[in-house]
């Protein structure tokens, strides 16, 4: 009897096991689907030679969502602290080195930071007054010489004043680890990071109606109103242990697709491995590298031949 | 600047500029001059360029219009627009970032003095660059700088008496630069940009 009830465990164990790394090999990586094309929020600033290459182009063609064209965008950004955060606020001032196309793509930006890391919030409510600041003037120039388009322009059917530059905010997550914290605790505390990081992720933004926010046009009312969508679009991070716990929070959201956590446009994940690693990928990344969809190097020695590393060069000058 | 016989090629090329900057602190009057000889303006022309913008510095503005006037374009065969000023209290980021490539600008060249803060800001916006040491200036620790940057490949070390040939290996490093090679794999290595990555994952699509 005894030896019939652990067989029986066994074999349940086993069957889990199976069952679990099969789910998990249908959503990570390499089998997961390539997200569905949707148009550019800001049309006037498309400039994109990396993705229009042919094979790009083949595996979004048929895929395109019109229903996507009525969601808000959203950029989930996580910050560290020190060198992660300031590693993380260049690569997103690289993105609009040019002309500020970069992030306005993104129509809702969260900023992810732990307990207690002032310097980071201080960061990212810097570089989104400059952005506010740069789309003004760009607007404002713009208007008076009468060119459309550019970084961000106003509705015209409103009183509002603001250009549509999106919004954005700043979300504080308990620490995974507190520095010299004992490892016996480190369990506990990462748990409590966890679940956080999942009511953050399944927690949509409040959708962006007030006043000197992207009111509809009074002319419009007949269109669909824009909808923010539950789950970030996509979460771009570089390697801070809250990075860690968040990315495995969205693995677990994807694995029981808790309200459509898995579609193909939800929950996307970039990692950045840090400029510092050189010739070794960093503990988180080593974590992180099955279970993101694209995972960036910015050394070359990074790439070995069948790994999923991408080079991007140094990218946070 | 040009004669009025002299047209334009009907075949109008993208503009292409090139950028010579002196600094804001030492006058460096040959590399005016060498940047204003037919010789190189020629060469520019060869290149593809169409604009060559110079930052003269104080007192640099005589030599310049001087220089600039009695060069026979039409004589030589060549359309570059040469325009100058003499400094930007602004600094040099705007003009910089003119030498980019866009819609129907061709990626130009900044030949530059080998100040650092010249070069750290021509990396950081990532355009091909020479520098040219000032041969007038004393104990000129920038030589090390430049000799450093130009032996790991970020930029061409150009001399004053053969500033042409510059021109060739900058063009040169700027293909390879493009072309890494990858040590693992043997194959070239071109970097993606993080954003286009990043909105390849967002399914942003002009179609």
């Amino acid at each position: 009897m005894a030896h019939l009830k652990l067989v029986l465990t066994l074999l349940l164990l086993i069957t889990l096991s199976i069952a679990v790394t099969l789910r998990l090999l249908q959503i990570l990586a390499p089998r997961r689907p390539p997200p569905k094309a949707r148009p550019y929020p800001n049309p006037h600033l498309a400039r994109t030679p990396g993705i229009n290459t042919p094979y790009h182009r083949l595996k979004l063609l048929g895929t395109f969502n019109p229903q996507l064209a009525n969601q808000y965008t959203y950029l989930l950004v996580v910050l560290g602290s020190g060198g992660h955060t300031a590693e993380m606020m260049a690569l997103l001032e690289n993105l609009d080195r040019d002309d500020g196309s970069g992030i306005t793509q993104y129509t809702h930006r969260r900023y992810v930071v732990s307990e207690g890391d002032e310097v980071s919030v201080r960061r990212a409510k810097a570089f989104e007054e400059e952005f506010a600041g740069a789309c003004e003037r760009d607007a404002t120039s713009r208007e008076t010489r009468g060119v459309p388009g550019g970084m961000a322009s106003r509705d015209p059917g409103t009183n509002n004043q603001r250009p549509n530059y999106g919004s954005w905010d700043v979300v504080v997550v308990p620490r995974a680890r507190k520095i010299h914290q004992s490892l016996w605790t480190a369990p506990m505390s990462c748990l409590r990071c966890l679940v956080a990081c999942l009511r953050l992720l399944s927690t949509p933004p409040p959708d962006p109606k007030g006043p000197g926010m992207w009111r509809m046009k009074a002319t419009a009312r007949a269109r669909p109103r824009k909808m923010m969508p539950r789950y970030p679009n996509l979460i771009l991070t570089n390697g801070p242990a809250t990075a860690t716990v968040m990315v495995l929070a969205a693995t677990v959201l994807r694995f029981f697709d808790y309200r459509g956590a898995n579609e193909a446009n939800a929950l996307r994940t970039i990692y950045v491995e840090s400029f510092a690693r050189v010739k070794k990928l960093s503990l988180s990344g080593r974590i992180l590298l099955p279970l993101v969809d694209r995972f960036l190097v910015q050394w070359m020695e990074l790439v070995t031949p069948g790994s999923r590393t991408e080079y991007v060069g140094i990218c946070v000058w | 600047m040009a004669s009025t016989s002299h047209v334009r090629p009907a075949t109008i090329p993208n503009q292409r500029r090139c950028f010579v900057t002196i600094g804001a602190t030492a006058s460096f009057r040959s590399l005016i001059s060498v940047c204003l000889q037919p010789s190189f303006v020629q060469a520019l022309d060869k290149h593809g360029f169409t604009e060559l913008r110079i930052q003269y510095g104080k007192g640099g503005q005589e030599l310049f219009d001087d220089l600039s006037k009695g060069l026979n374009q039409a004589a030589l065969g060549t359309w570059v627009e040469i325009s100058g000023f003499d400094i930007n209290v602004n600094g040099l980021t705007s003009e910089l970032r003119a030498v980019k490539a866009s819609q129907d600008v061709s990626e130009g060249l900044v030949i530059s003095h080998a100040g650092s803060g010249t070069i750290l800001d021509a990396m950081r916006l990532d355009v091909p660059l020479i520098v040219v040491p000032n041969p007038e200036l004393l104990d000129n620790h920038q030589i090390e700088l430049a000799e450093v940057f130009s032996d790991q490949g970020y930029l061409v070390y150009g001399e004053l008496r053969n500033l042409p040939k510059a021109l060739d290996d900058s063009k040169l490093l700027r293909r390879k630069q493009k072309e890494q090679i990858n040590v693992n794999t043997g194959r070239p290595v071109v970097p993606v940009e993080p954003r286009s990555i990043m909105e390849y994952e967002m399914g942003f699509s002009l179609e």
